[in-house]
């Protein structure tokens, strides 16, 4: 995993230890002889004074001046450093002083090597003549900085070194008369880790990232890339954080890209803050020059799966009980050869320019009052665009008393609809609204329930055991002429069979006469509290026919008679084996129409297996794939049409695998496979050499479905990194993480590849 | 070469460089101090015998 | 089979308030795993004011959304998986009982890339029900804590 100190090789503990409290001074000796504050001393002498330890065969030591001078072989420890010399003389009380012919150690960053003077400037600084640096352990030393002259300072956390060569396994590979480099772990400025690799897209690419620290709370990443196929890029990040406001700025430009034929570039800002404790603002932009931007440009998974790009800025303002957001949002579309069917069906999703949202809810037991109230004005070209006003007041009645909850809630809602652009009405295969004023109001009335039982197992594992009913009505409205601008079916799971609308959204409010029976179970190790085991199962029942429907939506969960039964569990008895899956069993037709197994073997840091299998019946239209002659840049082109009344079937099995080969390889791989195309998604292989502690080299290839086009693209990468000579860049299997499969969730990483977040 | 890392507001960082050892005390002031060295080295006075002294480490 | 109803409270014995606190220097509001704990709380009577014998300090909550798998024909997102993160700090009468205790939980949705608001709009669902999931998980997890506590004073006493 990314190792983010620079103490990578421990350097071996030193054979003295410092003195126990900083006053007290002590000589011991064989023989020692005191004669007008000069004391001589012979054999096994050991000086201890002032936070340091002096060991020699002889040592001369003036108590007024505190110059101790020692020869025939001195070891001296001090806050920080250990070294042996073959002579030296130290100012005991200020800590400074020389020593010829030494092999010192850098204890807090694993710094260690040979250096013919080392001069020791009082606290924390230190110059050495003619010395070699490294932090790998053992003689052969896989890289090797020696140079005449290297200051180390560790109030600055950096090194400088003069005339310096760096050797490779002894190899002399680079010669620079001055290097300047990190010693701790505090920010610096200065080259990071570079990367090389090719791609289909690119070609061979190098990028050397430059980090400027600019202030604690701001800094800036200026990316170089030189691309063979494209020519060369560069990229930036600004990032800035203050108390009450943080965020960043992205951008990249690619003058002239040869292949393309264009200029292409990328502006990315983020921000999020608070203008006083009770109003906040929150603002997205991403804005790419041409639809194939990604494609061509990143083979970051996160950014090659996307195809719209959101802008939008949210203000909130709070007060106990009182929430109210107003939300601009607009997107760039990358895919405009496509085909939809109108309506939800439009690549272009509408924008909402503005949408304000008032939620009020009394912070009061056992009863609350609340409304829900919003207003949102929906715009897009080419259809039907609304201001819509949905307004629902509701009274929540609810009691926990811990071994048993009850809570009940009734609401009204009335919704308004003013339509405008009627005339794009006929661009929706499925609602075709002829007036342009609707009003739908819909009462609800839920009721819900629950024990919590627990018991200790034998092997003192504690279950909970929780079931749970409730009851929902919800009224009856035909709403097939509300065209849809927000609403569609949910994935459903345990906590969607108790939600109070089968539908997402204001613009389909399912019917309901239903009963939800539902039951979950935890099983958790006491001492650690970590959840060990987790089951639920549950599944509506309706008593009438569900009338309202969303047009042309493949599988929702739902049919006429209730829901499918949902199973969910999890097991993971230790840290080596964990298993989850998730079911969903259409009783009525009698099949699956949602399966997800996974199952991790072996841990984090060493063997790792993953398998993986997704099952999702008709989970969104289907659509087909044609190719257009190419466009005027020569980039090829697709087109994409949505077929009406038919599905897309998720059906994929994936494979992944970490192992290390002995102490110096981590080989990873990763397969995806879709059964219903029997066609690869995904491959991927990546190998991290590691001799050393000191030093890596990492390669990763990586062939993947492009977008749009199921095209398949290939990336290989390369990195080098010299631990010790800045932070260790991110190893294969953060590269490899960052895309799809990893189990666990991804801090932002701060490679190359991703100076910006994923859209 | 550089290194990037988290940002923090001034004053609150996470990586503080290595403290100061307090400056040692300026060989005059400890003068009353270092005429009795606590070590045994003092009890042996003037003697040049090659007896072997006990050593008092910490 | 052994099984009991759960204790009526989750704080330990004679302690008969909590504070549920929240402090977030960039966003406003309290996320829903807050707003839910004090509501049980409210609702079982144990929601004290800042100098409550129990204090839960709600440290941080982090979302994060990944791409779990793709779709073979045009390589689009077709599933993400959502996690939300919760760190806390419990203690008693001062005496820390959890400090940096970590629970999360994950739910996976498919999604299609052009119904972009109903996949935002399924999100914000997901995550206020996983919070909401996960304020239960809390109490569930000082309830083992303080059964340690109450055991430990028992055996002290």
């Amino acid at each position: 995993a990314a190792g983010s100190n620079t103490q990578c090789c421990p350097v071996a503990p030193p054979p003295l230890s410092l003195p126990a409290n900083g006053d007290a001074s002590t000589l011991v000796a064989d023989q020692a002889s005191l004669a007008n504050d000069i004391a001589t001393a012979q054999g096994h002498v050991h000086l201890e004074r002032n936070g340091q330890t002096l060991e020699a065969p002889y040592i001369r030591y003036n108590r007024k001046t505190s110059e101790a001078s020692a020869h025939g072989g001195l070891k001296y420890l001090r806050d920080g450093l250990y070294l042996t010399a073959d002579k030296g003389n130290v100012n005991v009380d200020r800590r400074t002083g020389e020593f010829d012919g030494t092999h010192y150690s850098v204890l807090d960053s694993g710094a260690r090597g040979k250096a013919a003077r080392v001069d020791s400037l009082g606290d924390n600084q230190y110059r050495l003549r003619d010395a070699d640096y490294s932090t790998c352990p053992g003689p052969t030393k896989a890289w090797l900085l020696s140079a005449r002259r290297i200051d180390l300072n560790r109030q600055t956390g950096r090194g400088v070194a003069h005339d310096a060569t760096l050797k490779i396994y002894g190899v002399p590979l680079l010669y620079t008369p001055y290097i300047n480099f990190p010693i701790d772990n505090q920010r610096h400025t200065g080259f990071l880790t570079p990367t090389i690799g090719a791609s289909s897209k690119s070609g061979f690419e190098l990028a050397a990232p430059y980090y400027i620290n600019l202030a604690p709370n701001y800094d800036a990443t200026l990316v170089p890339r030189v691309m063979a196929k494209r020519g060369f890029q560069l990229g930036g990040q600004f990032r800035y954080l203050t108390q009450h406001q943080k965020g960043e700025f992205d951008a990249q430009v690619l003058p002239y890209d040869t292949h393309y034929g264009a200029e292409r570039d990328l502006e990315h800002f983020e921000h999020i803050g608070q203008l006083t404790p009770h109003v906040g603002i929150q603002a997205n932009y991403t804005r790419v020059s041409d639809v194939n931007y990604f494609d061509d440009l990143s083979n970051d998974l996160a950014h090659t799966s996307t195809s719209q790009l959101d802008r939008s800025f949210e203000l909130t303002a709070v007060q106990p009980g009182v929430k109210f957001s107003v939300l601009a949002q607009d997107f760039q579309t990358l895919n405009n050869y496509f085909n939809g069917l109108g309506g939800r069906f439009d690549n272009e999703p509408y924008r909402r320019l503005p949408q304000a949202t008032l939620n009020l809810l009394t912070p009061t037991a056992p009863f609350q009052a609340g409304l829900d109230a919003q207003f949102t004005n929906f715009q897009r070209s080419d259809s039907v665009n609304a201001y819509r006003t949905d307004v629902r007041p509701r009274l929540i009645w609810g009691t926990d008393h811990g071994s048993w909850f009850a809570n009940s809630e009734a609401a009204y809602r009335i919704t308004h609809y003013d339509l405008r652009d009627l005339k794009y009405a006929g661009n929706d295969l499925y609602v075709q609204p002829d007036h342009n004023s609707i009003n739908r109001e819909i009462p609800s009335f839920r009721a819900d329930a629950g024990l919590r039982f627990s018991r200790t197992l034998e092997n003192g594992w504690i279950q909970t055991l929780e079931p749970r009913m409730q009851y929902l009505f919800v009224g009856y409205q035909n709403q097939s002429d509300i065209p849809i601008f927000d609403s569609g079916s949910a994935t459903l799971n345990y906590d969607q069979l108790f939600s109070s609308n089968r539908y997402t959204g204001i613009d389909r409010i399912g019917d309901a006469n239903q009963v939800t029976l539902g039951v979950s179970s935890r099983f958790v190790s006491p001492n650690t509290g970590r959840t060990v085991g987790k089951l639920d199962f549950g599944r509506v029942t309706s008593f009438r026919n569900l009338r309202v429907d969303l047009p042309n939506s493949g599988v929702t969960g739902y049919d006429h008679h209730g829901s499918d039964y949902v199973a969910g569990g999890m097991f993971s008895p230790s840290d080596l084996f964990t298993t989850r899956a998730t079911l969903g069993y259409d009783a009525h037709r009698a099949h699956l129409d949602r399966a997800v197994a996974t199952a991790t073997i072996g841990h984090r840091d060493s063997y790792q297996l993953d398998l993986g299998y997704r099952y999702y019946r008709d989970y969104r239209p289907a659509r087909r794939i044609t190719r257009l002659p190419n466009n005027s840049n020569g980039n090829r082109r697709y087109e994409t049409t949505l077929i009406p009344g038919q599905f897309e079937t998720l059906s994929q099995v994936a494979i992944g695998l970490r192992a290390p080969i002995g102490s110096r390889l981590n080989v990873i791989a990763r397969w995806n496979y879709s059964l219903k195309r029997n066609q690869n998604i995904e491959t991927l292989a990546g190998l991290e050499y590691r001799p050393s502690c000191c030093y890596a080299a990492r390669v990763a290839w990586r062939h993947y479905v492009g977008n749009q086009n199921g095209r398949q693209d290939n990336a290989i990468m390369f990195q080098f990194v010299l631990r010790g000579l800045g932070r260790f860049g991110n190893s294969v299997s953060s590269f490899v993480q960052k895309d799809v499969f990893s189990t666990t969730p991804q801090a932002r990483s701060t490679d190359t590849f991703d100076t910006i977040r994923s859209p | 070469c550089g290194q990037k890392g988290p940002l923090y507001l001034p004053g609150h960082n996470p990586n503080p460089p290595k403290p100061l050892i307090k400056p040692a005390k300026s060989p005059g002031q400890d003068k009353d101090e270092s005429q009795k060295p606590s070590g045994d080295a003092s009890s042996q006075g003037g003697d040049n015998g090659a007896s072997h002294s006990q050593s008092s480490t910490p | 089979c052994g099984f009991h109803l759960q204790g009526a409270s989750p704080l330990p014995k004679g302690i008969s308030s909590m504070y549920v606190s929240y402090h977030d220097n960039y966003r406003v509001g309290d996320p829903p795993v807050v707003a839910a704990l004090k509501q049980r709380l409210r609702r079982q009577h144990l929601l004290g004011d800042a100098d409550a014998p129990a204090q839960l300090d709600i440290v941080n909550v982090e979302n994060s959304q990944r791409v779990v798998s793709v779709s073979p024909v045009d390589g689009n997102a077709a599933e993400y998986a959502v996690t939300t993160q919760v760190v806390f700090n419990y203690s008693v009468n001062g005496a820390e009982q959890l400090s940096g205790a970590t629970l999360s939980t994950t739910r996976n949705y498919s999604v299609s890339a052009n119904q972009r608001l109903s996949s935002e709009g399924e999100r914000d669902e997901l995550l206020k029900g996983m919070q909401q999931d996960l304020a239960n998980l809390i109490l569930e997890r000082i309830a083992q804590a303080n059964q340690k506590l109450d055991t430990s004073s028992q055996a002290g006493g």
